[in-house]
């Protein structure tokens, strides 16, 4: 199976490493572009270098906010899987995450493994019959 | 007798005299009119006495002529007549003359002239009636020629002529003495006329004084109070400036506090939760690694790069807390903590300090707020001051800890920037409320002093704002910031 091609949208260095190590040995998952900012992450959405199956998201960015980029990703209707990995993830912003398109939404502490198992799944074709499903 | 005349010359009696040389001169005008009509009374009444003495005089003289007419007048009735009645009035003449020449004595015994003329009076009286007398024995003894004779001699005539002549002179007299009396009552009335004319003029010249006074009086009270509302005013206004000042601090600290919360908020999601976050990432591999049975040197380096991410977290926290609260300045004392601090700068900016600081053991307040001091400083030279190198100098002086903290860099103008503004006006007010003193000498080109004197023993808060309060009124010196006027933040 081809691998996952995967923008992630992540302005902490230290965790943009991490999760691309992480995620191409364990989910294989190809990272092909990474954005710190949220300005970055919409030259993805509208005119990327290359073609990529899906964008992981923070919502705290170095400048602007991981919701703009889903609102510009709805907007655009790009037809690429959206998750969110963020540290705060409570009832109001997975609602809202939800509400602007996001197929799902993992909290950065505590469900790294269902980011790795959804990457995992997307990879062998498991998950396309599970479009919205938001945890 | 006037009261004090131009208000100068009140206002120079003391106010204790006044009512004093007030009621004096008043007692003087009240005795001056009592005497003036308690006079102009007595004279009068004297003249009106003697007026009537005068009438009576007048009456006796008028009466004196009278009787010797009428004592003539029966002569020569009974002479004609030969009839007795005609003698009666002579019974009374004597008597009633006798008696009016008396009261004319009487009346003249003081003038000499006139004196002498009430006497010729009398004696030609007497005569008259002598010869009267004479006659009338002649007559009665049937001598009718011989009182025939006697009235030819024209004696009688003669005295009496004399003595009307005398009491004319007397009459006269008597007359111009009564217009003397006239004019001395009219004199009399006009000087009593004119005292109380004078009397009413300065009472009411005193009246006019005494109002004066009493306006004089109101308006000083009214200044007074005016003075006295602008005092408070004034004091208002100034109570009105500090409680700006110190809400503006207020807010300044708060908005502060909030910067370093967020900040730090920041610092540990930043920091901390990436290295957490990575580390759980390297356990998500580990076990994977673990579950694909990896061999023993790949586990080992996943170890090894978790230890070190979990390394770097202990790293920062250390640098952070000891950001936040020195241990060493708490548990070792206040030179170690300078020590550490120095050290650290160094090797972040360069700047060499050179420390003149003994080993004391100071109480928590003196320790932390110099401490914030000097590093509040030392964080300006490394960036205004553009030198490497400064001093720190700690002594304890009588009650006191001097600190000073010196460089050679480019200084700063007398009001500055924000950020040194701001830091600078925190220290000021945390040194004042502590019951010290800040002093600041700066000028562009010519380096930086700070120098503050922190109490040893820490007093309340209030008495440093007390000892604020005192301190108000001393000007600022060249560079020193004064109370904040828009809240900088550090």
């Amino acid at each position: 199976m081809p691998p996952v091609k995967a923008v992630i949208v992540e302005d902490s260095p230290i965790i943009l490493d991490n999760l691309v190590a992480t995620l191409e040995e364990l989910a294989q998952v190809q990272v092909v572009g990474a954005a710190a900012e949220e300005c970055e992450a919409l030259h993805w959405i509208r005119s990327p270098s290359e073609r990529f199956d899906l964008m992981i998201i923070d919502i705290f960015l170095k400048t602007g906010s991981g919701l703009g980029v889903l609102r510009a990703a709805q907007d655009a209707r790009l037809d690429v899987r959206r998750v969110v990995l963020t540290n705060f993830a409570n009832a109001d912003i997975r609602r809202r995450c939800a509400e602007l398109g996001a197929d799902r939404v993992f909290d950065k502490s505590s469900e790294l493994e269902e980011l790795i198992q959804y990457c995992s799944n997307l990879a062998d074709g498991s998950t396309r019959a599970v479009p919205g499903a938001v945890g | 007798m006037a009261a004090a005349k131009p208000n100068k010359r009140s206002s120079r009696l003391s106010a204790d005299r006044q009512p004093s040389v007030a009621l004096l001169l008043a007692g003087l005008l009240a005795l001056v009119i009592w005497g003036a009509s308690e006079w102009s009374y007595q004279r009068a009444s004297a003249a009106l006495d003697r007026v009537g003495e005068r009438r009576a005089a007048t009456q006796a003289l008028h009466l004196v002529v009278r009787h010797l007419l009428d004592a003539e007048s029966a002569q020569r009735g009974y002479l004609i007549t030969a009839r007795r009645e005609y003698l009666v009035p002579l019974d009374g003449v004597r008597a009633d003359l006798e008696r009016a020449l008396q009261l004319l004595a009487k009346h003249y015994a003081g003038d000499a002239n006139a004196n002498a003329v009430a006497r010729q009076l009398r004696e030609r009286s007497a005569d008259k009636l002598s010869e009267l007398a004479e006659t009338l024995a002649l007559h009665d003894a049937g001598q009718h020629q011989r009182w025939h004779e006697l009235i030819l001699t024209n004696i009688g005539r003669e005295k009496l002529s004399e003595a009307r002549l005398a009491v004319e002179q007397l009459l006269n007299l008597e007359s111009a003495r009564l217009v003397d009396d006239r004019a001395d009552i009219y004199r009399t009335l006009e000087f009593s006329r004119v005292a109380v004319h004078a009397s009413t003029l300065l009472a009411l010249v005193g009246l006019v004084f005494f109002l004066r006074r009493t306006a004089s009086m109101h308006a000083a009270e009214r200044a007074h109070a005016m003075a006295l509302q602008n005092e408070r005013d004034n004091l208002e206004r100034q109570v009105r400036e500090r409680t700006l000042d110190l809400s503006e601090l207020n807010r300044h600290l708060q908005d502060l506090r909030e910067a370093e919360r967020s900040q730090l908020a920041r610092s540990l999601h930043d920091n901390m939760g990436a290295l957490l976050t990575a580390a759980k990432l390297d356990l998500a591999r580990l076990r994977h690694a673990v579950g694909q049975g990896a061999s023993a040197a790949e586990l080992d380096s996943r170890i090894n790069h978790l230890a070190e991410a979990l390394d770097e977290g202990i790293r920062f926290k250390r640098a952070l807390t000891t950001a936040l609260s020195p241990a060493a300045l708490h548990n070792l004392g206040l030179r170690a903590a300078l020590e550490i601090l120095v050290s650290d700068l160094h090797r972040e900016s360069g700047v060499e300090v050179s420390l003149d600081v003994p080993e004391i053991g100071l109480a928590q307040v003196p320790r932390i707020v110099a401490f914030r001091l000097i590093e509040a400083a030392l964080a300006n030279v490394a960036q205004h001051a553009r030198v490497k190198a400064a001093q720190v100098l700690v002594r304890e002086q009588d009650d006191q800890l001097v600190v000073q903290v010196r460089d050679s860099g480019v200084g700063f103008v007398a009001d500055p920037a924000p950020p040194v503004r701001g830091a600078l006006v925190n220290l000021r007010y945390r040194i004042e409320t502590t019951g010290g003193h800040l002093r600041i000498t700066s000028a562009p080109g010519k380096g930086t002093e700070i120098e503050a004197r922190i109490p040893l023993q820490t007093s309340e808060g209030g008495e440093g704002l007390r000892a604020e309060v005192g301190a108000a009124h001393q000007t600022p010196g060249p560079a020193e910031g004064g109370p904040p006027r828009s809240g900088g933040s550090t």
